[in-house]
């Protein structure tokens, strides 16, 4: 491993290492809390807790840091979490905030399902692509594409058909 | 009737449903229990991923203003504290230098008290609430010196030169009867008898007998008159005479030991008149009701100001 002599507390340096870890860091979060706004509010509480301690931190540790701090933090938000309930448990008797059909997300789930859509035939992904990704409308991916709204639909509803197929039972 | 086509249409209703024109209901008429478990399973984790794909750089924006956000509020404590640091030290040497190289003397009266001490020379200081006057016993005779912090009137004996030293500046007399007030950034100096001289950083005044100069939070120094013979608080009532209304409240708060919380209404309001130092319900009344001001009459010690 070469050694670093790099300064976090450089704002150059810093914003490098969000832009390395900040979607990993995220979606750690989101299979723990499966809440994407709570993942989001830890993922800064977590940098700003290690732009308040840039100069404790060893770059080439930085990356262990960067993890045990959302760790820690979404265990806080547990534990905060137990507190609201069971305050909300002795005022309100037995009701629940989630709802019955929460659907839970494992991490196993989420890369079975983006490896899937990679492996898309061709003309399904980019269909798939241009809906999630770019937000286009069939419509607009239509005129895009030049063929009719009907075919875009068709290719999306077979993309889902072969990603129901590949994610099996659930 | 198309509508109706495109959602009954085998090849595409997933692709309508995701889009949102085919409700879960329907879809979940058309597939098997299985089946729609699973596309709902798909559609959030297609969500999430989206989400999680997403760019981070909101986030990163919203990271440096809460950063920036903070920093103000940490650095402005460092200066603080560094200065208050400073200033104890100062405070505690000079402190240190007045106790081990002078004899100095400290006179000091508490919240809504008033005393009257006599000089070496036979010179009366009368001083009012919460104010205090030092000066060096030793050499009183050569140096007639003193520093004030609040309001005091002198009566003075003839004799070498007087000084009234005072963080606003300083009064220098012969033999004579005046008043200083001089707490914050609130300095007044009123001559009844002989003539004195106030300097202060950015000016020199002499007043004559009924003159009066006062400089407030730093404004260019305004003269007048009064006609009275002495101060009247030396009969137990403050007199202000177009005076911002925080230095009446904090008149008050020195006479009576109360606190008084002026932050909803506007304290520079002017106010002429005057309070009596016996009673705290008819000082109020005089002071707040004549400026339409109205306050909490439970509360005895902290009084919270409104309209």
């Amino acid at each position: 491993m070469p050694r670093h002599n790099y300064n976090i507390c450089e704002s150059k340096i810093f914003e490098d290492v969000y832009n390395m870890y900040a979607k990993d860091i995220r979606r750690f979060l989101f299979f723990k809390t499966q809440d994407l706004d709570k993942a989001e509010d830890i993922l800064q509480e977590v940098f700003i807790k290690l732009w308040e301690n840039c100069s404790k931190v060893d770059y080439d540790k930085v990356k262990s840091y960067i993890y045990s701090i959302a760790n820690n933090m979404f265990l806080n938000e547990v534990k905060h979490q137990k507190v609201v309930q069971n305050y909300n448990k002795h005022n309100k008797n037995e009701s629940t905030n989630e709802s019955p059909e929460f659907i839970m997300l494992e991490k196993e789930f989420l890369e079975k399902l983006e490896s899937t859509i990679a492996t898309l035939p061709e003309k399904q992904r980019e269909v798939f692509l241009m809906n999630r990704i770019e937000k286009k409308k069939y419509k607009d991916i239509a005129l895009h594409l030049d063929i009719s709204v009907k075919a875009v639909e068709k290719r999306m509803h077979q993309a889902l058909v072969v990603m129901r197929k590949e994610i099996g039972n659930v | 009737m198309k509508n109706q086509n495109s959602h009954s249409n085998e090849e595409t209703f997933l692709a309508q449903w995701l889009e949102g024109n085919l409700s879960d209901t329907e879809l979940k008429n058309r597939v098997s229990e299985a089946d729609y478990n699973a596309y709902l399973k798909l559609r959030k984790g297609i969500e999430a991923s989206d989400q999680l794909n997403a760019s981070t750089e909101d986030s990163f924006n919203k990271i440096q203003q809460k950063i920036a956000k903070k920093k103000t509020r940490v650095r402005k404590m460092y200066p603080v504290r560094w200065s208050i640091g400073v200033a104890a030290s100062i405070v505690f040497v000079f402190g240190l230098f007045s106790i081990l190289g002078n004899n100095s003397t400290i006179h000091e009266t508490n919240f809504g008290e008033a005393k009257t001490i006599t000089l070496l020379d036979g010179s009366q200081v009368t001083l009012n609430s919460k104010s205090a006057i030092t000066f060096n016993d030793s050499d009183w005779k050569e140096n007639r010196q003193l520093t004030l912090d609040g309001e005091a009137y002198f009566k003075v004996e003839k004799g070498s030169t007087f000084t009234v030293n005072t963080t606003n500046g300083s009064v220098t007399v012969l033999g004579t009867q005046f008043n200083v007030n001089s707490s914050n950034d609130f300095f007044e100096v009123v001559c009844y008898e002989g003539k004195v001289s106030v300097s202060s950083e950015s000016s020199e005044h002499i007043l004559l007998p009924t003159q009066s100069v006062r400089k407030i939070n730093g404004n260019p120094p305004e003269s007048s008159t009064t006609k009275r013979l002495e101060p009247t608080w030396i009969d137990g009532e403050s007199t202000f005479k177009s005076v911002p209304i925080r230095y009446v409240i904090t008149a008050l708060e020195d006479q009576y030991n109360i606190k008084i919380d002026s932050e909803s209404i506007d304290d520079t309001t002017v106010f002429s008149g005057s309070f009596p130092h016996h009673n705290l319900h008819v000082a109020l009344i005089t002071v707040f009701d004549a400026l339409d001001m109205k306050y909490n009459k439970k509360e005895k010690r902290n009084i919270k100001l409104r309209y």
